[in-house]
């Protein structure tokens, strides 16, 4: 997947749910189409939060990965 | 890197005829803690691009009272799930001694102090992002009646409905709960 572009950066760490999906809906707001958001959480129920959220708003899910604590998440915004 | 596609291009699809989805809750409860659940759906079916109304009816109405919202409590009696003050003790209360002077206090603060723990916004910063993000928060007209609650008590941006306003938009919705 590619992920060049410019990317916004979310750090949720430490936040529980809601809180780090809708920090990625205010970040997405703030881009433009196209441009991609960058969320570090360390929910770990995040996999399916971001993937929920991502199918209800139409916003692309471009990429994730982990390391022992943190997870993170790519998003595009879509339209 | 591991990189995984979880979500089908066209899962965007909301509610009926393109219009988005729509969430319609009624809050008939003014605790601390039945405060939190309604306002954590909210927001977050309204950041997943949901249209949300939430109907505050009777007690749920102090959620959005200027007075009251800052001095929810959570209430220890008849509440057998209330955790063991001590964790190290692992004795509940019992239920019968809830009713005594300061326990509400003090359940109040341990929620409190659970909530500041793991990092869980406060009830007006949930309000707050509820407003921002366009959820309808509609006051039961009756209940400011029978309550005998001004208008002007009401925290800036709640709407004021009746049950056949608030059954209109419930009648639209996708998702209804009562809490």
């Amino acid at each position: 997947m590619d992920t060049t572009g410019s990317v916004h950066q979310v750090d949720a760490r430490g936040l529980v749910c809601p809180m780090p999906t809708i920090r990625l809906g205010q970040a997405i707001r703030k881009v433009e189409v196209g441009q991609l958001v960058e969320v570090w959480t360390d929910d770990p129920g995040s996999k399916q939060n971001m993937a929920a959220w991502c199918k209800n708003t139409g916003h692309e899910f471009v990429d994730q990965s982990s390391d022992v604590s943190t997870f993170r998440y790519v998003v595009r915004r879509s339209r | 890197m591991k990189t995984e596609t979880v979500v089908a291009p066209d899962a965007q699809h909301g509610g009926h005829d393109g219009q988005p989805k729509r969430l319609a809750l009624i809050v008939s409860k003014g605790t601390l803690d039945q405060a939190y659940p309604p306002l954590v759906m909210a927001t977050t079916a309204a950041s997943m691009g949901w249209e949300v109304g939430i109907f505050f009816t009777f007690y749920g109405l102090d959620i959005v009272h200027k007075e009251r919202m800052p001095k929810l409590s959570v209430s220890a009696i008849g509440n057998p799930a209330m955790p063991p003050p001590i964790k190290k003790i692992p004795m509940h209360i019992p239920t019968l001694l809830g009713a005594l002077p300061g326990m509400e206090s003090a359940a109040t603060k341990m929620m409190k102090s659970w909530v500041s723990k793991a990092n869980l916004v406060s009830i007006p910063e949930l309000l707050d992002i509820a407003r921002e993000l366009d959820v309808h928060l509609f006051a039961c007209n009756s209940t400011l009646v029978v309550m005998d609650v001004e208008e002007a008590d009401l925290i800036e941006g709640v709407e004021f409905a009746g049950a056949p306003a608030f059954l209109d938009f419930a009648g639209d919705s996708d998702v209804q709960l009562f809490i």
